[in-house]
């Protein structure tokens, strides 16, 4: 291993955790397009890598969620059914589907994930759900006992969990994706369980930053035995996310993510405008 | 804490305070472990790189062996006779690990709180992970 090369990932891989972290749209929509556009490495190691590095940031940053009690065990394990099963089937698309079409594919999220930053930046959050009347007939999501608190500042707040199977199956897509591209497809996730199952917000993101170290944990262990888990690249890149996601949580409540925010949605859009160009130029015999 | 019907007609349990700080202490002890190790190889690798030809990161062959054993035991056998590759990749297979550890520590923790249907959720979470880092689905 090159130490220049080692120390140049390391530099960029704390920028992109940190970044990640500060704007929510987490490390794997950073690491894939800089480690393909930047430092030219191909697009298997790159998901690889980007991988090993969410699982990294994901596991430090949800052990201190989880002390918290934002974070919901039962629908994480629940719904970790859907996006495990959904990251091993994304594995096996990944070892047939050819690269322009992956590029293509991580572009699209990268867009997608980018304009969801940009609207959840400018409009007003959803009010906090009204936990859900009980009715005579026990729900799925009691049966289920999925049903918890939240701490507030005014003591532990109770809420329900709704329309549980549309959120298993958004489960299921969000485990393909995370395998196929590299990311946490934490926004996919979020989304589900803000807008589907609606569960307060902060027990969404904690709840979902807590799963994707378990989903990209499953298909990293595919691609271990691929060889796509590439020590010389995996190992500065896990490092440095870990510690700029770890600065970012340090920094998160002292400063102002909004413009932040703006600017980083854009440029990952821009990114993924650039990988789609790339897999569309590939696609068509250029070089790539 | 475990919702039993007879104490507890509410269908809203309270927090399961013990599983959380199991889970908090299992995953950032692992998450340490597993960085120090990483950051043991990379070092390392610049005073004593692995012997071999590198791997071209900038193109990946499928099935090619160029990278070494992926064999999750040979990785650890390498690992300590101080490859560094082996060291890096024994870091990453710690990191992996780490997660899957987080999915048993629930089961043991709903199994003590008699909780079944939970233990059972957990245990094919676990199961599947398991078989997956195994190299049994591919």
């Amino acid at each position: 291993m090159d130490p220049t090369f080692s120390i140049l990932l390391l530099v960029t891989a704390i920028a992109g955790g940190l970044l990640g972290s500060l704007t929510g749209l987490g490390g794997g929509v950073v690491i894939v397009p800089v480690l393909v556009l930047l430092f030219k490495v191909d697009l298997p190691y790159a998901v690889g890598a980007s991988l090993v590095a969410v699982v990294a940031t994901s596991s430090g940053a949800a052990a201190a969620f989880v002390r918290e009690g934002f974070t919901n065990v039962r629908v994480a394990l629940l719904l970790e059914i859907a996006t495990v099963a959904g990251a091993f089937a994304g594995a096996m698309i990944a070892a047939v589907a050819p690269r322009e079409a992956v590029s293509i594919v991580f572009g699209l999220v990268a867009i997608w994930s980018a304009w969801g930053t940009l609207m959840a930046a400018l409009r007003p959050p959803l009010p906090a759900p009204s936990p859900i009347p009980i009715p005579g007939q026990p729900t799925l999501g009691e049966r289920l006992r999925l049903s918890s608190t939240y701490p507030t500042p005014d003591g532990p707040v109770a809420y329900s969990v709704s329309r549980i199977p549309a959120a298993f199956i958004t489960m299921i897509g969000a485990g393909v994706l995370s395998a196929l591209i590299g990311v946490g497809s934490g926004f996919l996730k979020v989304l589900a369980m803000d807008r589907l199952m609606r569960l307060p917000f902060k027990v969404s993101t904690t709840t979902s930053n807590f799963m994707i170290g378990v989903t990209a944990a499953a298909s990293a262990g595919v691609y271990l035995h691929r060889g796509q888990i590439e020590p010389s690249l995996c190992g500065p890149v896990a490092l440095g996310a870990l510690v700029g996601s770890m600065i970012g949580a340090k920094l998160l409540p002292k400063i102002k993510v909004k413009p932040l925010r703006l600017t980083f949605a854009v440029v990952v859009a821009a990114a993924g405008v650039q990988m789609i160009i790339r897999g569309i130029m590939g696609s068509m015999g250029g070089e790539s | 804490m475990n919702d039993s019907k007879e104490t507890n007609p509410s269908p809203i349990p309270l927090r399961n305070e013990r599983l959380d700080a199991t889970l908090s202490n299992v995953l950032r002890m692992g998450t340490i472990a597993a960085a120090a190790i990483i950051l043991l190889g990379v070092v390392w690798s610049w005073i004593r790189p692995s012997t071999g030809a590198p791997v071209d990161v900038h193109r990946f062959v499928k099935g090619g062996t160029e990278g070494g054993s992926t064999d999750v035991f040979e990785v650890v056998r390498n690992a300590f006779s101080l490859d560094a590759r082996s060291i890096v990749l024994l870091g990453v297979v710690a990191l992996l690990l780490t997660p899957m550890f987080r999915v048993f520590a629930c089961a043991t923790v709903f199994a003590v709180q008699r909780d079944r249907l939970y233990t059972a959720i957990s245990l094919l979470v676990g199961v599947t992970l398991i078989l997956g880092m195994l190299g049994i689905i591919e």
